[in-house]
């Protein structure tokens, strides 16, 4: 009778014991398959206790000025920020309202969770050593950003400087910017301030680019071989493109010029029509087309009306600059657009989008992005603002130099466009942009924004045949490219360039 | 002559003195004698309680005291990290369970449990009863199932649940061979002999009823879930615990329906993370805590156990996961795994069915009482209150779970004796 008692004791002690294997796995499971998303969940009260208390790392520019520093207070570590300008660079660390920007993409980094050796790492999560903060270093130089502050002066706008061979961002500036060291306090008000200083428009802000935008037409123009460049043409009167009438007003000291004089001195007529004539590549070269007198009726008028024009080409390259998609970087970038998904092209709208205006809408790094296009040979940077993380001797480099995400055009086309911006400078519109001593490269833009005032632009390189430095800079309703957004980009090339 | 497993006693008694410096070191930065005092009174309870049953049970199993009283070290160390008031508490109740231990002892025989299986009986209803009606609530844990007196609180149910466990063991092997036997078939499976069952069927239906009425879930799984494995044992019938486990599943859901506590018990057992805030609140924070303990641990004193409710009681499980990582709570379940194997072994060498089944159900209580809060807290159970035996704070849960170690001792004495 025993013996039957035995087994079942046996078995039941196995069940028993089974039952405790369950719970061995169950330990296993929360605390080693889920204790990296549990233990980092923002709900998890230690994640909080542990940020309010633990060091962050400094964010330094790529001198070491330290941009972004954290000190102790007997509340906890308290951030602050060397710069309130630096603001839409950096983001903020607030406890109250979050990360924003680089303190967020890279907070994990800058707390030191994520040690740089994979070996450290490794002990990190073994015996939750407490993590060793990163210092963030980044593209940005501390000198070309007070420059881009100063140059932009009282104005609201944004200046975005490239170094167009590697990407590295060398300032991005946004004004209105606030105080991030009393983020705090003001983000309540700041938020309903109707000068909108939250707003990051050197990335999110959508603009008419003007005159600029002609880089873009002139790329497609040239990329296809669609212009004699030696053959001048006559620009004197205004043409009717449907109900819209485009000038020479801009060139009209030159009513005898060649596609780069068009360029430089901002001929609407000349790429308004250029704009048009990219549907019709057999019409090549179009230097007749685009004289006051053509060789016959306009194919896109009532008598050539079988074949309509086309945007294709035009969104085909805006497309290669960047326009129309998503462009990789540390901060969201809105897509820039040639116009609206809805609009169906008409001659009319074409036409005004070959010169900038029409429904074209940029962000200021899609702008200075062109210009480093065309300053890189036809390759359009991927643009960075995280060089690397830092600790101590340790460093891991965060973005490679000198990649490229697109190519706009050819080699010759770039260095054909090149001239044409050095003409602008030397002899066109952007003479304010000139340097004593160094070959500047440039195009300025007026964007008619409907109001009656205009938002004045800029965009360029410098030294043209080894450029160093691509920026755009965009004032807002300060009124033409050439007084006020040119000079300021020679200040911030300068301070680029180091040139005093 | 000391022999080599008593040297196993040093385990507890240097686990529970570096717990004790440790916290000493990281709260107060100073070490000095009264840091040692617990450890120091501990060590002498120990020997005591060690040289005593070395005396009067000398052929009892050398290996179930260590491992009872490295759980109960870990157990003081915790309560003194998590509410450093109440861990010189928890180191009397520590010595009140060795004595208690030491007292089974003087018991005529094992077999005189058996004798007097109705009055223990009689008295575990008496003390239930008792306990409705004369039961506090001292820690406004929402039930009132503690007897104050003076300072001291008691929790019967501790007591309750020994006595059933004795009286099941003799009420079993009496009628064993009829459970077995008898019983009409349908079809395959056979039905109990409800004439033969009702005895405990009615008084654990009343203990179960006692229960719910005082709200009180985790000792009416734990009373269901050791009839069961003590019915398995005398009768080897599988569709019992089949049957019983499908009348605890169906009786669960009854009281889901009708008791709002149980409801919610069940709904967060479900999905604790959507009331994250309020009712999955505990529940949360253990599983955060167990996660942000990972494998080794924060270190003792270095994680945030302060989160979890009740956490010196019914949670320190996640405590000890948070400060002692999975490598400690592995450890822990190790040591019941020991324990519950000790347990049983005892019971294989019995030879009397009457001590059998008395060490099988005491394996089991101590067993099943860890496997339901462990689950719970691992939210692989609905959560039900009740203490990790010999790990929480709580004197009446100390000392009933050393009783059983005491029990267990003279078991296994008698039988290498006899």
């Amino acid at each position: 009778m025993l013996d039957d008692l035995r087994a079942n004791l046996r078995r039941t002690a196995v069940v028993l014991l089974a039952c405790f294997g369950v719970i061995a796995v169950a330990l296993g499971y929360w605390q080693v398959w889920r204790a990296p998303d549990l233990g980092q969940d923002p709900a998890n009260p230690r994640v909080a206790d542990e940020r309010l208390s633990q060091p962050r790392g400094r964010i330094l520019d790529r001198n070491g000025q330290v941009l972004a520093d954290s000190e102790s207070t007997a509340q906890g570590t308290r951030r602050q920020y060397a710069e309130a300008s630096l603001v839409h660079t950096l983001g903020f660390h607030s406890e109250r309202f979050g990360d924003t920007n680089l303190e967020a993409a890279y907070d994990a980094e800058l707390r030191g969770e994520r040690s740089l050796s994979p070996l450290d790492r490794l002990a990190q999560q073994l015996f939750h050593r407490s993590p060793a903060p990163n210092d963030l270093v980044l593209s940005i130089d501390k000198r070309i950003h007070d420059a881009a502050v100063e140059a932009l002066g009282k104005s609201d706008g944004a200046v975005v400087a490239i170094d167009p061979r590697s990407g590295a961002v060398l300032a991005l500036v946004s004004r209105p910017f606030f105080d991030p060291n009393a983020a705090d306090e003001q983000l309540a008000k700041m938020q309903s301030d109707p000068a909108q200083p939250l707003f990051n428009r050197a990335v999110q802000a959508l603009y008419v680019p003007g005159s600029t935008f002609k880089t873009v037409t002139a790329t497609a123009a040239l990329d296809t071989n669609l212009v004699d460049l030696n053959k001048p043409f006559l620009c004197t009167t205004a043409i009717k493109v449907g109900n819209y009438s485009v000038d020479c007003k801009n060139s009209q000291h030159i009513p005898r010029l060649t596609y780069k004089q068009a360029y430089a001195w901002s001929s609407n007529r000349v790429f308004g029509l250029t704009g048009l004539l990219l549907g019709f590549p057999k019409l090549a070269p179009i230097n007749g087309w685009l004289d006051d007198k053509p060789p016959g009726p306009y194919p896109w008028t009532e008598a050539g009306a079988s074949v309509r024009p086309s945007g294709d080409v035009l969104i085909d390259y805006a497309r290669r600059y960047g326009l129309e998609r998503s462009i990789p970087f540390d901060l969201p970038v809105a897509s820039s657009q040639v116009k609206r998904p809805s609009t169906e092209w008409t001659p009319e709208l074409l036409v005004q989008t070959a010169f900038g205006q029409g429904e074209v809408q940029v962000t200021p790094m899609q702008m200075a992005l062109i210009a480093a296009t065309v300053a890189n040979g036809g390759r359009v940077p991927t643009p960075y603002l995280a060089a690397e993380l830092r600790n101590g001797s340790a460093s891991r480099q965060l973005h490679e130099p000198g990649q490229f995400f697109s190519i706009a055009g050819s080699g010759d086309t770039a260095r054909t466009l090149r001239d044409f911006m050095v003409e602008g400078v030397d002899n066109g519109y952007a003479a304010r942009a000139a340097i004593p001593g160094i070959k500047v490269a440039g195009k300025t833009g007026t964007a008619e924004v409907g109001d009656g005032t205009s938002h004045s632009w800029f965009i360029g390189f410098a030294p043209a045949d080894d450029p160093r430095v691509a920026v755009a800079v965009i004032m807002e309703h300060q009124g033409s490219g050439s007084d006020f957004a040119t000079p300021a980009a020679q200040r911030v090339m300068r301070a680029a360039l180091a040139v005093q | 002559m000391p022999s080599a497993t008593d040297l196993l006693l040093l385990c507890p008694v240097a686990l529970l003195a570096i717990g004790l410096v440790l916290l000493a070191l990281v709260r107060r930065q100073i070490v000095d004698w009264q840091t040692l005092t617990g450890a120091v009174l501990f060590a002498g309870g120990l020997l005591a309680a060690a040289v005593w049953s070395r005396w009067r049970l000398p052929r009892a199993d050398p290996l179930l005291l260590p491992i009872a009283a490295t759980l109960a070290a870990v157990g003081q160390t915790m309560t003194s990290r998590l509410v450093p008031g109440l861990g010189p508490r928890q180191g009397i109740w520590v010595l009140i369970g060795l004595g208690a231990m030491t007292l089974v002892g003087l018991l005529p025989a094992i077999g005189w449990l058996r004798r007097y299986r109705y009055t223990w009986a009689t008295l575990a209803i008496f003390l239930q009863i008792l306990t409705l009606a004369l039961g506090r609530d001292p820690n406004g844990s929402g039930a009132a199932l503690w007897f104050v007196i003076g300072p001291v609180s008691v929790q019967p149910m501790e007591i309750v649940k020994l006595l059933l466990v004795v009286f099941l063991a003799a009420y079993l092997e009496e009628y064993r061979e009829l459970l077995t036997m008898a019983g009409r078939r349908v079809g395959r499976v056979h039905l109990p002999p409800l004439p033969y069952l009702a005895p405990i069927l009615v008084m654990i239906g009343v203990a179960l009823l006692l229960f719910w009425l005082q709200k009180d879930l985790g000792p009416a799984l734990l009373f269901s879930t050791v009839l069961l494995a003590m019915l398995y044992v005398a009768s080897g019938r599988a569709s019992y615990v089949v049957m019983g486990l499908v009348l605890l599943v169906l009786g669960g859901a009854l009281a889901s329906r009708v008791f709002d506590h149980v409801h919610t018990r069940v709904v967060t057992w479900f999905d604790p993370w959507s009331t994250r805030d309020s009712l999955g609140y505990q529940l949360v924070q253990a599983l955060y805590a167990f996660a942000s303990g990972g494998v080794f641990g924060a270190g003792l004193d270095m994680g945030s156990p302060r989160y979890i409710p009740a956490v010196h009681t019914d949670f320190v499980i996640a405590a000890i996961g948070e400060e002692l990582g999975l490598v400690g709570t592995l450890a822990i379940v190790s040591l019941f795994v020991l324990l519950v194997q000790r347990g049983f072994v005892i019971a294989l060498s019995a030879r009397s069915a009457f001590s059998a089944l008395l060490a099988a159900g005491l394996s089991s209580v101590v067993a099943l009482q860890a496997l339901i809060i462990l689950a719970g807290t691992l939210e692989l159970i609905p959560l039900t209150g009740i203490t990790l035996p010999f790990v929480s704070y709580g004197g009446s849960s100390v000392v009933a779970n050393f009783l059983i170690v005491g029990l267990l001792l003279r078991i296994s004495h008698e039988e290498a004796s006899a």
